[in-house]
C-alpha cells in the first residue's frame, strides 16, 4: 500500500520540481493542438480532438512511470 | 420509414439504415473485426513490452539520455493500440470531409505560394485563404512553443556548429529561427544551463510542428478542390468575404458552384464530427487523411 502511494507521489512531486519530465505535459499539448488542427476542421471540434489526444497522451506517459516507478522501488529491491 | 415494424414501440429506423448492410460494415466506421482486435492486442502489447525492456536495458530512465523519449513513445503508441483492442473500435477516419467548410473555397493555384509563407510564418498560407482561426491557433502554439525553447536554453540552441541535427529541424520554422539564429550567435556555451536539452527539445519539435502545418494546408488546398467539384461550398450567404479570394476582382467569386439547397443531399456533413456518421464519408473522391 505505501509502495503503491509513494510511486504515483514521487511522480508528482517531481514534476512539481519541473524536472526535466515536468516539461512533457506542454510539449505533449503543443502536439495534440497542431496534430488536431490538422485533424478537423472547425475549432470546437479541433479542441475537443486536442484534448482527447493530450489526455491518451499524458495517460500514457503517468502510467508507464508510475511503473517503471514501481519496478523501482519494489520489484528491483528485492 | 420502414413498413411492416414488429413491435409498436420499436424504434423507427432512420432511412438509410439496414442493419445487414451494418452487420458487412464491421470494420468500416471505426469498428473493429475479431482478427483486428487481436492484431492491435498484440501490437499494442508488442510496443509496450519493447519501450519498458528498452527503457530499462538501456538505462534510458536517466532523463539525459534521449533514448528514453523513444520508448516512452513506444508505451504510448502500444497503450492506444492496447486501448483500441479493449474498446473493439478506433477513432474513425478523420471527418473533415463532414465537416462544414470553415471558409471559402481555396484555387489550388494558391496552393505553392500558401506553402511558402506557411514555412516562413507559422499558419500565414492559412490566413491567406481565410482559415483564420486555424492560422491562429498554429501560429500561437508553434511559435510559443519554439520561444519557450530557445529561452530554456538561453538562447545557445540556435548554433549550427554547436548541434547541426537539430538545426534541420529548425530549418522548418523559416523567419522565427532566422531572426533567433542572428540574434544568437555570438553567444557562447559558457554556464551551465539545466534546461539546455529541454529546449533543444522544444524548438525543435516547434518547427516541425510547422511542417505538420503546411502539410495540413495542402491537405486543405485539395480538400476544397475536391469539395468544388462534388458541388460542396462554404455557406457564405450571411458572411462577409474574409479573403481576397472574394473580392470583386477575383475571377473565383463568380465561378463558385450553387449551394446545394436540397433536403436529401447525402454530402451535407453533420454538426457532429466525432461520432459516426452515414457512409457519405466513404464518397467517392472524398479525401481521406
Amino acid at each position: 500500500m505505501t509502495i503503491a502511494l509513494h510511486a504515483p507521489a514521487s511522480l508528482v512531486l517531481g514534476l512539481m520540481e519541473l524536472g526535466e519530465y515536468g516539461f512533457l505535459p506542454p510539449i505533449c499539448l503543443a502536439i495534440a493542438l497542431v496534430t488536431s488542427a490538422a485533424h478537423r476542421e472547425s475549432m470546437p471540434a479541433i479542441l475537443r480532438h486536442a484534448a482527447r489526444s493530450w489526455f491518451v497522451l499524458m495517460g500514457g506517459i503517468f502510467a508507464f512511470m508510475i511503473t517503471i516507478s514501481f519496478f523501482f522501488e519494489w520489484v528491483l529491491p528485492r | 420509414m420502414e413498413t411492416g415494424q414488429e413491435h409498436p414501440s420499436a424504434p423507427t429506423p432512420l432511412p438509410d439504415s439496414d442493419p445487414q448492410r451494418d452487420a458487412q460494415d464491421a470494420g468500416k466506421d471505426g469498428r473493429l473485426t475479431g482478427k483486428e482486435r487481436l492484431f492491435r492486442f498484440l501490437l499494442g502489447g508488442g510496443l509496450v513490452a519493447i519501450g519498458c525492456s528498452g527503457f530499462l536495458l538501456s538505462k534510458a530512465y536517466d532523463p539525459a539520455n534521449r533514448a528514453g523519449v523513444l520508448a516512452i513513445a513506444a508505451v504510448v503508441i502500444g497503450m492506444i493500440y492496447l486501448g483500441q483492442a479493449v474498446r473493439g473500435r478506433v477513432e474513425g477516419p478523420v471527418h473533415r470531409e463532414e465537416e462544414e467548410p470553415t471558409g471559402p473555397p481555396i484555387p489550388v493555384e494558391k496552393m505553392s505560394l500558401g506553402v511558402f509563407l506557411g514555412w516562413l510564418i507559422p499558419g500565414a498560407g492559412h490566413w491567406m485563404v481565410g482559415r483564420r482561426a486555424k492560422a491562429i491557433l498554429y501560429f500561437a502554439t508553434i511559435s510559443a512553443t519554439f520561444w519557450i525553447g530557445v529561452a530554456l536554453a538561453h538562447g545557445r540552441n540556435l548554433n549550427y556548429d554547436r548541434d547541426s541535427v537539430y538545426f534541420y529541424a529548425y530549418v522548418f520554422n523559416g523567419v522565427q529561427t532566422l531572426i533567433g539564429w542572428f540574434a544568437t550567435r555570438n553567444l557562447e556555451l559558457d554556464h551551465a544551463i539545466r534546461f539546455l536539452q529541454v529546449g533543444y527539445l522544444y524548438a525543435a519539435v516547434a518547427a516541425l510542428l510547422n511542417l505538420v502545418a503546411m502539410m495540413d494546408f495542402v491537405a486543405t488546398c485539395l480538400r476544397s478542390h475536391e469539395q468544388r467539384i462534388h458541388g460542396r461550398t462554404a455557406p457564405d450567404t450571411d458572411r462577409e468575404a474574409t479573403s481576397p479570394l472574394e473580392g470583386e476582382g477575383s475571377s473565383f467569386a463568380h465561378d463558385r458552384p450553387p449551394a446545394d439547397k436540397s433536403g436529401a443531399s447525402a454530402n451535407r456533413p453533420g454538426a457532429s464530427t466525432d461520432k459516426s456518421g452515414p457512409s457519405s464519408r466513404n464518397e467517392p473522391g472524398a479525401i481521406t487523411s
